[in-house]
């Protein structure tokens, strides 16, 4: 037993409230963005139960296959989003965050939900930490190239009804800084949890190799605000480079290639 | 001069430039490592420097990218560590990015840690360890590392859940300290990390049945009582003893095949008898009038444990290293939060 109507009920809340944003975007009713605001919240509310439900049944965190990444990706970006339209009422400003969110969700409800054993190396921790603080790091790293796309737009094709380029700097720069911290997170976890299981702190596989490669361009990131040729449109440019990386990493190679870190 | 070399090595430029090189590099050249297993699959096994002095460097075509790598990270190193130093120098004005330039330390630290481990310490990924029989570290001389005790635990059937083994570790033949290892549970002493990689299972004699029904397991080492005040040693235990054509004899194999016994009969009047048992060819006849009456019923196994013993001399300053970094994320993070709140450059 997964649960799975939970995640289901949660899918169709998300695609009402993409509906609505986008209705919105044309109509420009203050009632449709609050409704939309309203189901993202609640399928999260509904997302969230079914991951603790299925954490419950497990009894760690189901992150270990490739559904339960899927799962975990999705639930990250909803948060993330809500993150951001709490904070700064970003609205459609986010959509491709949740069009991503609900691409992830079509992908896994067509997969299996079971829940595999764990491995007796994964029962630690440590792992779930790594895991979660890797997602939300992602997570932000999909919302700076939402961010990114939509300052280009704004740059080349102005339009009123998308926040002005200086508000889209500013969160496309916060989405990368809190990416950048979250992951940091996840690779000192990481780096700890590997020396205590392996003996090693750091791994010459792909997948750590392509880890480190994703901290690394953040942290270049980090430093390239504050370079003004680099700010706005060439911080937007890196933004949806960044993402490339990100997305390469995390599915790329567990998908495509041999790694320590073997999606399923 | 001087001066223009710390500005440049100071200079976020610089940071960006060396970041961004590094980037490139490991992109392209790591596509070639999950498709080149002869080459690059053995550096979890070794130190990176024995890496790259033993493997590497034989192989430059495909491994150039990595000597280039390792320099610009060695400059992105020094430029992380002089901006540090900068920001030390000019901390009454700039202490509230202490958040961030803690990082720059640990990320500093993780790095020479690196280095350091890399030179001067050392692998050993697949030590196998059998119960009270102490092995030699050879890349620590003097060490000696004994398997008090192995229990592999398992719920129902797949992999085993944990491995746990008491080890001792000994110095000169004196015991310096005894720990249980299990996964995700490692010896951790002065650099020295034990972790558990599997075990297998080894046969190490044969359980046989007396006339009278009772069991007896024969093992290397054991003694037997036989009539007459004779008295059976058994020697040593070997799973697949064959004979080649010339009449000699060799152990072919760890697993089961001809299982034989090395065996010495002391007699009561003195004399003595040495040579080869197997249960499967049936009884010498010095043993048959020895009165050996047992008959063989099964094998005996006996577990053993695979470690990895690793030594790396840097793991406390990475330690560190890594704990100023989860120190200054947070305190970035605390900080970045305050000046939103206060309006304090908000752009950044």
């Amino acid at each position: 037993m997964t649960n799975l109507h939970l995640l289901q009920a949660a899918t169709v809340c998300y695609t009402l409230s993409v509906l609505a944003y986008l209705t919105q975007l044309m109509l420009h009713k203050s009632w449709l963005q609050r409704a939309a605001l309203l189901l993202v919240s609640s399928g999260f509310l509904l997302q969230s139960s079914c991951l603790a439900w299925r954490w419950h049944l497990a009894g760690f965190l189901p992150v270990t296959n490739l559904f339960s990444t899927l799962f975990f990706f999705s639930w990250a970006l909803a948060a993330c989003y809500l993150y951001f339209e709490l904070r700064y009422r970003i609205g459609a400003s986010g959509l491709f965050v949740m069009f991503l969110n609900l691409l992830l969700l079509s992908v896994a409800l067509r997969r299996d939900a079971a829940i595999p054993p764990l491995v007796a190396a994964l029962d630690t921790p440590f792992f779930s930490l790594h895991i979660a603080f890797s997602f939300l790091g992602y997570a932000l790293f999909a919302m700076a190239f939402s961010l990114g796309g939509l300052y280009l737009i704004q740059r080349f094709m102005p339009n009123r009804h998308l926040p002005d380029l200086s508000l889209l700097r500013k969160l496309n720069e916060e989405a990368i800084f809190l990416g950048f911290a979250l992951f940091t997170l996840c690779l000192v976890i990481g780096a700890v949890w590997a020396y205590w299981a392996w003996g090693y702190y750091f791994s010459w596989n792909i997948k750590g190799i392509w880890s480190f490669l994703v901290w690394l361009f953040y942290a270049g990131m980090c430093h390239a605000k504050f370079i003004r040729r680099w700010q706005g449109t060439g911080y937007a440019l890196l933004s949806i480079a960044g993402f490339g990386v990100v997305l390469f990493t995390y599915l790329g190679i567990g998908l495509l290639l041999d790694s320590n870190h073997p999606l399923e | 001069m001087v001066m223009r070399i710390w500005n440049l090595f100071c200079s976020l430029k610089l940071a960006i430039w060396l970041a961004s090189i590094a980037t490139l590099l490991l992109m392209g050249g790591s596509l070639l490592v999950p498709f080149n297993g002869r080459v690059f699959g053995s550096m979890d096994q070794v130190p990176f420097a024995t890496w790259l002095s033993d493997t590497a460097s034989k192989q430059l075509s495909l491994t150039w990218w990595f000597w280039l790598a390792a320099l610009i990270m060695i400059l992105f190193g020094l430029n992380t560590l002089c901006c540090f130093l900068d920001w030390l120098l000019h901390i009454r004005s700039r202490w509230r990015k202490a958040g961030e330039y803690l990082l720059h330390l640990g990320v500093v630290l993780v790095l020479l840690a690196y280095i350091w481990g890399s030179f001067g310490g050392w692998r050993n990924p697949g030590l196998q360890l059998r119960v009270g029989v102490p092995v030699a570290l050879p890349q620590w001389p003097g060490h000696t590392l004994r398997l008090d005790e192995f229990t592999p635990l398992f719920s129902g059937t797949g992999p085993p859940q944990d491995m746990i083994s008491q080890l001792t570790l000994l110095e000169n033949n004196e015991e310096r300290l005894s720990a249980r290892v299990g996964i995700n549970a490692p010896l951790l002493h002065n650099g020295l990390v034990i972790t558990p990689v599997s075990f297998g299972q080894e046969p190490v004699g044969l359980r046989f049945a007396a006339p009278d029904g009772t069991r007896h397991e024969l093992l290397s080492g054991g003694l037997l009582d036989l009539k007459n005040g004779s008295e059976l040693r058994l020697l040593r235990f070997v799973a697949d003893l064959q004979q080649r054509s010339d009449g000699s004899l060799y152990f072919r194999d760890d697993r089961l095949g001809v299982p034989a016994y090395e065996v010495h009969i002391s007699y009561a009047d003195g004399g003595s008898w040495r040579g080869w048992y197997l249960p499967t060819k049936g009884l010498p006849r010095q043993l048959k009038m020895a009165g050996f009456n047992l008959q063989p019923v099964a094998p005996v196994y006996q577990s053993y444990s695979v470690l990895t013993v690793n030594y790396d001399p840097g793991a406390r300053l990475a330690a560190i290293g890594a704990t100023l970094m989860t120190i200054g994320v947070l305190l970035a993070l605390v900080s970045f939060y305050r000046k939103r709140t206060r309006q304090d450059r908000p752009e950044i």
